[in-house]
């Protein structure tokens, strides 16, 4: 089974994020992979595991994505495409999904996971365009999944009122749920056996891709800006006796937050 | 339920460090580092990390309750290690700095502190057991028969056993002269092992399916004193000659300790031989033929004992850096009291951090732990530099060993010292809130208290400086830091801005100087009593020495970062961070120095002249 698993860099939110002038400040952060896309790494791993076949981890970004696939390759991807352009920076869901088809389609493959969206932006936008370019089924936010045999998934993804039990032949796309299973770490053995696997480095003109038809100049998606989050005002404190507190909470709530409106 | 992490480490401090400081990046890719890249380097450390405050963290309160206990089958360790240990192994982080011909990786020294230092402060109880166990490994590759290798040392690289050093004795501590276990030469070229030991860390424990013991005893009419010692392989169970255990080999826990801190690490009496069934290898030893090692057991250690000196060094570093992290990001969140001269604040209360008095602790403690760190890594790459030379055929290698010899006991001995103290700091910062088990200050306290004592304490580590150290090779080491030392402050004074500095600086070398005059002196009287009297005092003051030029270098590396950063960027703080420190710990650490110094050259004698009555308990 060959599977093919979009990766982001992104920020590690971890630490103190700030915005300057609408954009976000980019010194002094570290980068990590976007969790959910570890999600999704792990589950391509899994399969790996079960049925045989190659993982091939790809990210678009600057220098730094660099890092991210060394770390997917440390974690037992077998090989890396770093797409890094000048040209493909700011782009949109949709330029992201047209690099990553074209990525795709170099090769063979019977799987895409991807994670459900991305942590930065939230957007989760990349994975569905790239299932449509594609021309393939996708099922979204998968939280369990099952393969007796390696032309078929038997999934569980999480709907809005509960969960849909699915059944899904291959080719097709499945975006990762957080609770899919728990990522496993890079290994120092698994780091320094990353050092001899291909990482290919490739242009957009390597793909076939006009810088205009990606990057900021092909975007349907423009960010006006950035803003910090509001600080979450302090939490009160209630004490005293029981029945008191409780009328009082009662009271704040119907009269100031106003939640039984 | 697993707990939150609460192990703080701050990378890009520890990059600094390692790249900008030591210069790793000049070994990298160069024999015998050749396999490692600067990339490699960065990506180890940050995996490293998560594996620590995933993996290791967890565990630091939950081990420090349960505690290790004595059963009929043995000691029994907090359950939550298990899998930690297993996991250890499996992923390979053991293997960092084994060179590759043993199945490792073959990094350099100074990252595999770096990696320590990013695992150990995570639960130090925990990591004692790799970290012993690793040690023990690397004598019996230094100086084993390959025999004894295959045997033994692979079993504990790859964690199917684990390694301890025992030397202690009830009567024996810091003088192993007086060890009395003894060793009786078999017809078959082993030897039966008698006699107890106390305080072994990891002497019996569940972790591993074997523990291979590395026992100081004394062969059958052996001489007195620690000449007549030997080193002997003393595994917990017999092994099979494929190395899997077979059946028990007389040594019995007798007892574990209950003790102030690092709980998770079993501190065990153990009793060798009690049935007279113990057998043992004399380390070296090829089969029934004599191995040339009898009495060659404490240089042997002594192999062991500088690695383990340093791993102390990574250990109070560690600890040390976690309790300052912590207690800086406590001082950010508790509020407490209006800013001076407000007093009628419309404001409400200020976050502690805003206080200069917990400023200056926080930025004593940041000075401390960056000025250890400087120094730990100093030390670790002057063993990597050897290795370099070493490969690179000019052969100098043994040279720049000599000259980290002369490090050793300030890397124990200071390092330890100032853990307890950022520690206990890092308490204060949190006030009451650091006293209870709500925080892990306290735990981090009363795991600290150890370093000083084990592994040599560190009055006996400032006579391995006095005693030893500053005449080893006619002085030779001592001459050669002082020139560097000289060199440096010429080099100082051309820099903008550090004129203060370098004055405490060279004020500090100058009174040193004076008190090496001055033990000179009293050698050639004999009156070396007085030398012993004062030995802490100098290992304080040449440490301060080491580490305020170490951070001042940092500083001057600093400089051009800083100016090349957009001001009030993060980098840009990053780097006044790093140049603050230096300066700090310069103008309000540096300047005890000369006064550490009057106080030796004074020939203040009361400790010696008073009566043993005079101290008092009734004379
Ligand atoms: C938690 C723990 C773990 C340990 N782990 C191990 C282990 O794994 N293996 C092992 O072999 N041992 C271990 N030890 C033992 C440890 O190394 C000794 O406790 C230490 O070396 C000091 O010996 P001692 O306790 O007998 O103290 P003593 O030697 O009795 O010393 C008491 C005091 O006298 C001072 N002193 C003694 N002699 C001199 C001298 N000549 N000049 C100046 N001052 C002197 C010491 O500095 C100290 O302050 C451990 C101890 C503890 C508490």
């Amino acid at each position: 089974m060959n599977i093919v698993v979009p990766i982001k860099s992104v920020i590690d939110v971890e630490l103190n994020i700030r915005v300057q002038e609408g954009k976000i400040a980019k010194d002094g952060m570290s980068y990590i992979i976007s969790k959910w896309d570890e999600n999704a790494i792990e589950a391509a791993l899994q399969l790996k595991e079960k049925h045989g076949g190659e993982v091939t981890v790809v990210s678009v970004g600057p220098d730094r994505a660099s890092e991210s696939l060394r770390k997917a390759l440390a974690m037992g991807a077998d090989k890396a495409v770093h797409v890094n352009d000048p040209a493909a920076e700011d782009s949109d869901s949709f330029g992201f999904a047209k690099i990553l088809a074209k990525v795709a389609q170099r090769g063979p493959f019977d799987l895409i996971i991807t994670g459900k969206q991305a942590q930065d932006t939230d957007m989760g936008g990349t994975g569905p365009i790239l299932a449509e370019l594609l021309g393939l089924p996708q099922v979204y936010n998968v939280i369990k999944l099952e393969s007796d045999e390696p032309s078929t998934l038997k999934l569980n993804r999480l709907g809005h009122q509960g969960q849909e039990m699915v059944e899904l032949k291959l080719p097709a796309l499945i975006a990762a749920n957080d609770s899919l299973n728990e990522p496993r770490l890079a290994s120092l053995r698994g780091i320094m056996a990353a050092k001899k696997k291909p990482l290919d480095v490739l242009k957009l003109a390597d793909l076939g891709l006009s810088p205009d038809e990606v990057g900021a100049k092909g975007a349907r998606v423009r960010t006006l800006e950035f803003q910090p989050p509001k600080r979450r005002a302090a939490g009160k404190k209630f004490e005293g006796d029981a029945e008191e507190v409780t009328r009082k909470v009662m009271d704040l709530l119907a009269n100031e937050a106003k939640i039984f409106a | 339920m697993p707990e939150v992490s609460v192990f703080k480490s701050d990378l890009r401090e520890l990059e600094f460090a390692l790249f900008e400081q030591v210069k790793l990046g000049r070994l990298l890719g160069k024999a015998p580092f050749q396999n490692l890249s600067e990339a490699d380097a960065r990506l180890i450390l940050k995996e490293a990390h998560t594996f620590s405050a995933e993996v290791i963290s967890p565990t630091l309160r939950e081990s420090d309750r349960a505690g290790c206990h004595l059963t009929p089958e043995g000691v029994r360790v907090p359950e939550a290690l298990k899998a930690v240990w297993t996991q250890y192994y499996a992923n390979g982080w053991n293997t960092l700095t084994l060179p590759e011909s043993q199945g490792g990786q073959g990094a350099p020294q100074v990252l595999g502190a770096a990696v320590g230092e990013l695992m150990s402060g995570a639960n130090t109880g925990f990591y004692m057991y790799p970290g012993l166990s690793m040690a023990a490994a690397s004598v019996i590759r230094e100086i084993g028969s390959k025999a004894q290798q295959e045997l033994f040392a692979t079993k504990i690289e790859s964690g199917a056993s684990a390694g301890t050093m025992v030397l202690t004795e009830p009567q024996a501590g810091s003088d192993l002269g007086l060890i009395t276990t003894k060793a009786t030469p078999q017809p078959d070229g082993s030897y039966l092992i008698q006699g107890n030991k106390i305080f072994i860390s990891g002497g019996d424990h569940d972790l591993a399916e074997n523990i291979v013991h590395l026992v100081l005893a004394r062969i059958d009419g052996a001489s007195a004193g620690t000449r007549g010692l030997s080193l002997f392989i003393v595994p917990r169970r017999r092994v099979n000659p494929d190395g899997s255990p077979g059946a028990p080999n007389d040594v019995v826990c007798t007892k574990v300790e209950h003790k102030l801190g690092i709980n998770a690490s079993a501190t065990c009496a153990l009793a060798f031989g009690a049935e007279g069934k113990c057998i043992g290898w004399l380390v070296g030893q090829d089969g029934a033929k004599s191995g040339g090692q009898e009495g060659e057991g404490l240089r042997n250690m002594f192999l062991m004992m500088n690695r383990a000196r340093i791993a102390v060094g990574v250990q109070s570093l560690s600890l040390a850096s976690t309790a300052y992290l912590n207690a800086l990001a406590y001082a950010r969140t508790r509020l407490q009291g209006t800013p001076l001269g407000d007093r009628k604040s419309s404001q409400g209360p200020v976050a502690i951090l805003a206080h200069p008095d917990v400023r200056r602790m926080l930025l004593e403690m940041k000075s401390t732990v960056e000025g250890c760190r400087a120094l730990l890594y100093y030390a670790a790459g002057l063993e990597d530099q050897a290795a370099a030379l070493e490969a690179d055929g000019k052969g100098r290698g043994a040279e720049q060993l000599d000259y980290l010899g002369l490090f050793i006991p300030m890397v124990k001995a200071y390092l330890s010292d100032s853990a307890v103290h950022v520690a206990s700091l890092a308490m204060q910062v949190y006030g009451g809130a650091g006293y209870t088990a709500e925080f892990p200050a306290e735990q981090y306290l009363r795991d600290a208290r150890i370093f000083p004592i084990y592994e040599g304490t560190n009055g006996i580590q400032a006579l391995d400086l006095v005693g030893r150290k500053l005449n080893q090779n006619n002085g030779a080491l001592t001459k050669r830091y002082l020139k560097e030392t000289a060199a440096f402050l010429e080099a100082l004074k051309a820099q903008k801005g550090y004129t203060a500095e370098g004055k405490a600086l060279a004020r500090a070398v100058a009174a040193l100087q004076e008190v090496l005059g001055h033990y000179l002196k009293l050698g050639m009287l004999g009156k070396l009593d007085e030398v012993a009297l004062t030995a802490t005092r100098f290992l304080e003051a040449m440490a301060k020495i080491v580490v305020a030029r170490l951070l001042l270098e940092g500083a001057l590396a600093a400089e051009p970062l800083l100016k090349a950063a957009k001001p009030g960027s993060a980098d840009a703080q990053f780097y006044q961070g790093k140049i603050a420190a230096a300066r700090f710990y310069a103008r309000n650490i540096l300047p005890t120095v000369p006064g550490l110094c009057e106080m030796i050259t004074a020939e203040d004698t009361l400790a010696l002249d008073l009566p043993d009555g005079g101290f008092a308990l009734g004379g």
